[in-house]
Order: C-alpha cells, then sequence, then structure tokens
C-alpha cells in the first residue's frame, strides 16, 4: 500500500509511538491530576513531561501554556468560541477548514476574508484594513490542507502584535513540518493536533498559549473536573487547568510524546525537505499529462489534481484499487473549492515514510489511469 | 527523614515547582494534599526533606510560582 493521506492522518506511526502506547496502557494508565497513588501520579508525570516537550516545541517556554484537548478542532473551538462574541469582526482566509469556518460563523462572527492566493503584501494590505474596520481577531491556517500553500503567518503575527489584536494560528497541516514559535511568531493561540505532523494518535490535540497572552481573555469551552479546587463553581482561573476540563486524553499524550521526540530527532527540515521532494518528482512526473490538471503547481507537503472529466471521488476509488490511498472531495474546506472543481479534487499529502519509488509508481498508475 | 510541603495552585504548577527546586538542586516530589472547603478543596504540592525546607522554600520565592506553607 502506499499511503498518500498523511494531510488527513499520517501512517504509519513511527514505532517509538507504538511502544509508547503500548507501554502507557501497561504500565501507566490511571488519570492523572485526580489521585495521588502511583499509577494516577506516573500519568501525571507522562503528561507534564509532555507538555515541556510541546512547550519547548513551539516556543511557548512554559508547560503551563500547553492545554491538551481532544484535537485540533477542539483547541479551536475553545479559542474561538472563548474570545470571540457576536457581533465581533474576525479576519481569516478564503479557503480556511470547517474547524476554522464554522465556529467562527456559529459565534455569531462577521467574516472579513482575504485572499489566500494573493502575495504577502496584499494579504497584509488586507488584514490592516480589516483591523481598521475593528476587527478583534485573525484565525487562519499555517498552511493549507488543499494545496501547498503556506500563509504569511509570522507576517501576520507581527501585524497583530504591532495592532493589538489577537492572532489565532491552526497549525494542522503546519505542526511537524513548518517551524513555528508562538513568541517569535506572535502567534496568541496556537491550535494543533498529535495525530498529524507530530505522528500520535487520534483523539489528542494542543491548544498553545503564548505567554504574553492573558489567559483571562479566554473563556472554558467545557467545564468539568478539574483534579483542583473541588469547591469552587467556575474552573481554576489559570492554564492548562482552565481549559482541561475532564479526563485527559492520556494515550494519545503518551504517543504525543513519543511522536515530538520523532519530529525532534529526526528534525523538521529533514522531515519537510523529504516531503518537498516527492511533492516535486510528482509535479515533474505529471507535467507532461494532458488529462491531468494540478491545482497551484507549487511543491508542498500537499498536492490536489484531478483527472480531467473523471470525478474526483471516482479517481480516489481507482487509486484504490491500485493500493494507493488518497482523499478526493472536498476536504472539508469549501471555500477552497473555488479554486478547483465543482465535485472537488484529488488531494495526495506526503510524510517522513513515504519514498521516492512510491512516488515513481504513483506516476506510473495515474499515467495509466488517465490514458484509460 | 521527615517533610515538610508547600501547596501549589495546580497539579501543572506543583511540576513546576519541582522544577525550580531540581534547578537549585534540592530534591522533591510531587504529592496530592489533604484539602479542606477553605482551600477550595483537592490539590497538589511538592513534597521536601524538613532539612531542606528553608533553602526551598528561597528557591520557590525566587521561581515566581504562588504557593502556601503547609
Amino acid at each position: 500500500m502506499i499511503y498518500f493521506d498523511n494531510a488527513a492522518t499520517t501512517y504509519p506511526k513511527p514505532d517509538s509511538v507504538i511502544r509508547a502506547v503500548n507501554g502507557f496502557i501497561k504500565d501507566k494508565c490511571g488519570n492523572p491530576g485526580r489521585s495521588g497513588h502511583s499509577l494516577s501520579m506516573a500519568a501525571a508525570d507522562e503528561v507534564y513531561d509532555c507538555r515541556n516537550k510541546a512547550a519547548q516545541f513551539f516556543g511557548a517556554a512554559d508547560p503551563s501554556r500547553v492545554c491538551f484537548c481532544g484535537g485540533c478542532t477542539e483547541a479551536l473551538n475553545t479559542a474561538i468560541f472563548g474570545c470571540i462574541s457576536r457581533g465581533d469582526k474576525v479576519i481569516t482566509s478564503d479557503i480556511e477548514h470547517n474547524s476554522v469556518r464554522r465556529p467562527i460563523i456559529a459565534a455569531g462572527a462577521e467574516t472579513i476574508c482575504f485572499g489566500s492566493f494573493d502575495d504577502t503584501e496584499t494579504i497584509l494590505t488586507k488584514t490592516e484594513d480589516g483591523i481598521k474596520k475593528g476587527a478583534k481577531a485573525v484565525v487562519c491556517s499555517c498552511a493549507s490542507n488543499v494545496f501547498p500553500l503556506v500563509m504569511p503567518y509570522r507576517e501576520i503575527g507581527a501585524l497583530c502584535r504591532e495592532k493589538g489584536v489577537i492572532f489565532i494560528a491552526d497549525a494542522a497541516q503546519a505542526a511537524g513540518v513548518y517551524d513555528i514559535d508562538v513568541i517569535r511568531d506572535n502567534i496568541d493561540i496556537l491550535c494543533v493536533p498529535a495525530h498529524k505532523g507530530l505522528y500520535g494518535i487520534t483523539g489528542c490535540g494542543m491548544m498553545i498559549l503564548s505567554p504574553s497572552f492573558d489567559a483571562s481573555r479566554l473563556k472554558p469551552l467545557l467545564y468539568g473536573g478539574s483534579g483542583i479546587n473541588s469547591f469552587e463553581s467556575d474552573m481554576p482561573p489559570y492554564p492548562p487547568e482552565r481549559f482541561e476540563a475532564g479526563t485527559l486524553p492520556t494515550v494519545g499524550i503518551s504517543a504525543l510524546s513519543a511522536g515530538l521526540d520523532f519530529v525532534t530527532q529526526t528534525g523538521i527540515d529533514a522531515i519537510r525537505k523529504k516531503e518537498h521532494e516527492i511533492c516535486a518528482l510528482i509535479l515533474s512526473g505529471l507535467s507532461g499529462c494532458e488529462n491531468i490538471t494540478v491545482y497551484h503547481k507549487n511543491v508542498g507537503s500537499v498536492l490536489c489534481f484531478n483527472l480531467n472529466g473523471t470525478p474526483s471521488e471516482q479517481t480516489g476509488r481507482l487509486l484504490d484499487g491500485y493500493g494507493i490511498c488518497a482523499r478526493a472531495g472536498f476536504h472539508c474546506a469549501p471555500g477552497a473549492h473555488k479554486y478547483t472543481a465543482p465535485d472537488g479534487a484529488v488531494r495526495i499529502s506526503f510524510s517522513a515514510f513515504n519514498t521516492k519509488n512510491e512516488a515513481e509508481r504513483f506516476i506510473s498508475v495515474i499515467k495509466r489511469i488517465s490514458r484509460s | 527523614m521527615r517533610y515538610r510541603y508547600f501547596a501549589l495552585s495546580s497539579l501543572t504548577y506543583a511540576y513546576k515547582a519541582q522544577d525550580a527546586l531540581d534547578r537549585s538542586g534540592i530534591k522533591s516530589k510531587v504529592i496530592r494534599l489533604s484539602g479542606r472547603e477553605t482551600d477550595k478543596g483537592c490539590r497538589y504540592g511538592v513534597e521536601v526533606y524538613d532539612a531542606e525546607y528553608k533553602y526551598a522554600k528561597e528557591a520557590l520565592y525566587a521561581s515566581g510560582l504562588p504557593f502556601k506553607e503547609t
């Protein structure tokens, strides 16, 4: 099997992640922050260790700024509902995933969009215009889940910091592939999945608060047990416990911890280079094919295309018949598909485990399919 | 060997206190403390050797972490 659906979730997982999950379930699977016995504290040790690694990885400096949750979508919902109210103005891009788009709409905010394919200067001008109109926050992805397109998130962050506007960054596709530092990049709230570029498992994510962001500006999304201050009616006032109601996804955290080690040891630059080499090889291989439309022919960690005249889902099924896993359709990003075709497109996406041989096999298969 | 305790505002802050004590060369252990309604309920803290209590207190003050002596 050739797995080219890593933007949905990376596969395979590193052996170290599998060992960490097995080891945690076998030896440490208590409930952290609920008891003082050895199994609960063993789980708590693991959780704190992962907080430290994540804080270091994303430049947050302080482990208490790393809030664990059920995934990137939950992190984005916590961030958006936590600081956006009905009638607020929010700046975002025109190709956002529904995990950004829908919470903004549900919060009752007025959206001001910039064009993702515009150059950085135009994006910044539009963002500044939105800020002048009273926008409270900018919420956007660092990298698209559909196209090989990286947003100018550092420049947007610098502008937000200068203007005193909240910057919420969705790192669903960027974490583990692009260098992100919440302090350097002026990101107030960074939302991260564990199971994509950090090679953890599903059901776990992080909302990482910059040390300079006043956490009291953010209302919790979930209320419940926190293991402390049980007689208080409200959640604790400080992160991370303020945003961690209920039992933590400890197995996912143990996997994330090992995943962070894997990415750190392999190196973000090396991972990105490998993914981009595979992408470049495929782009080159497809360049002479008349029957194929590639959207936004850049080198990146994802690539989006269609076989002309063939619905994307049908192409996906044909590829599956050759043992190639790709994702067709709209990728939960309806705005992005204004730039593709009425029935969406096929996305292939890469990880540290893909090889050039797989890329060559993919080119050979897609050429064969496109001729038939 | 006798132990003394510092209460921290959360489990995470108890671990941060342990880190701060580690940096000062003071051995400590994160533990769950008995809570009372007046303390707002369940809480966590760090346990240190009685002989190192004074130095631990100084290290925690220096760290800037809010703590209570118990």
